[in-house]
């Protein structure tokens, strides 16, 4: 019964594409960004448009901190955030959360 | 013929067992409870004859069902242990009886306890929140809550004996732990990759505070963990997640808004600004409200890690509450509480 009601939700965000695109759109968006910002070169933007490198980029903004400055850094974390503020409504789309 | 027996009667041989001048022991009033999201929770009362005289005593037995929400951070141990140092000190708690770990017993481990009569009104229930709120208004109650999260905080824990929780070292070694801990169940329960949470985290381990005391810390101090008599906390249930920390953790869990849903009373039970002076008269302590903010977001994160692992357990078919599949919803609602604390 359990695993039949699991099925049965992920089923459901899966087949939620307009949030899958609306997330890779903001990925792509975020990276491309932060390939042209200077005060991100330090970080080494990935290749790959994932939730995931997003993750390591995030560890390796922080680890980076103090060899950015802190102008630097809060230049690209205004940045990320405003991606995973973008990622973050997508989700609340699912939950049933979304601020319309 | 043992593994044919029920639950009440295993539950009961092992009492005769632990008492042997009770004759005619029979358990009477069973409740199994649904509260526990990490324990089997068994309530219910014995009644024997000791030297001739009728006896009626209430417990409470917690049982370790192994794929609880906390998964191996939960230690029924560790539990007793703490039951076991807080007995002698003037804290209200329920007496502690007997562990035992030995899984032929009951399937797990399992701990027994005293029963402490009173109740525990849900908080998140209307009849809760009506209940809380009709206290708040006699004014016994509040001051009680105070009064007993302040009996926690004065406690001379290593005179307890309760240093076997583990003690942070000076700074930031206390916040860092907690973190530390909780990014634990989030590797081990999340199922595809949360940037936000990793941002959160992150942002987390560059602000720790420094812990400017050391006190013993619930963890989760709020109603729904206190079971209430006579408009009075007659004991503080539920320890799983206490620690040796820094006291405001438990203030600003009890500050947070995520422990009231709506309502203007800290916990649904007390106005803010009595249980700032009270709580400040009784312990000595100044309330650092900057803190309080940082634990607050500390604590959305733990509530993270626990909506991934209930749902993670769900779904790994280890667990098959359904109350732990529909966290998975949650998990994005309590983030967005943390990112609009952050800014974002």
């Amino acid at each position: 019964m359990a695993a039949v009601v699991l099925e049965f939700v992920a089923r459901q965000v899966d087949e939620r594409s307009d949030i899958t695109d609306d997330k890779q759109a903001a990925l792509h968006a975020l990276f491309h960004d932060l390939l042209r910002l200077p005060e991100a070169k330090i970080i080494a933007v990935p290749d790959e448009e994932t939730e995931a490198a997003l993750c390591e980029l995030i560890e390796r903004m922080y680890q980076n901190r103090e060899v950015m400055g802190q102008e630097a850094f809060m230049a690209v974390n205004r940045r990320v955030r405003r991606a995973l503020r973008q990622l973050l409504d997508q989700e609340l789309k699912v939950a049933g959360k979304a601020e319309d | 013929m043992a593994a044919d027996k029920s639950v009440r009667e295993k539950i009961c041989d092992y009492l005769k067992s632990k008492m042997p001048a009770a004759r005619d022991l029979e358990l009477s009033d069973w409740v199994h409870s649904p509260g526990g999201w990490s324990h089997e929770i068994h309530i219910f009362y014995g009644n024997w004859h000791e030297n001739g005289r009728p006896m009626r005593q209430g417990f409470c037995l917690r049982k370790d069902p192994g794929a609880g929400l906390l998964r191996e951070l939960s230690s029924l141990k560790e539990q007793f242990d703490v039951l076991k140092a807080l007995e002698p000190a003037p804290v209200p708690t329920p007496k502690p009886y007997w562990y035992e770990e030995d899984p032929s017993l009951l399937g797990g481990p399992f701990f027994v306890m005293e029963k402490v009569e009173g109740e525990v009104p849900n908080p998140w229930s209307r009849a809760g929140k009506q209940a809380y709120a009709a206290a708040a208004k006699r004014g016994k109650l509040p001051k009680s809550f105070v009064e007993a999260l302040a009996s926690l905080h004065n406690l001379d824990w290593r005179a307890a004996g309760l240093d076997f929780l583990g003690v942070p070292g000076p700074g930031r070694d206390f916040p860092l732990r907690e973190i530390a801990k909780w990014e634990h169940l989030i590797k081990e329960s999340a199922r595809k990759p949360e940037p936000v949470l990793t941002e959160l985290l992150m942002w987390l381990k560059a602000n720790a505070p420094e812990a400017q005391r050391l006190a013993f810390v619930h963890g989760a101090y709020r109603t729904g963990n206190l079971i209430i008599h006579d408009d009075a906390i007659a004991a503080i249930i539920d320890w799983e997640l206490q620690v040796i920390g820094d006291p405001m953790y438990d203030v600003a869990y009890v500050l947070s808004d995520l422990n009231r849903e709506g309502s203007p009373l800290l916990s649904s039970l007390v106005e803010r600004e009595l249980f700032i002076d009270y709580y400040q008269q009784l312990t000595g302590l100044t309330i650092d409200f900057e803190v309080c903010r940082y634990y607050e977001v500390l604590y959305m994160m733990r509530t993270t890690a626990f909506w991934l692992s209930a749902s993670g357990l769900f779904a790994d078919g280890r667990n098959k509450d359904l109350r732990l599949a529909r966290t998975t919803y949650s998990v994005p609602v309590v983030l967005d509480m943390a990112a609009k604390a952050l800014g974002f």
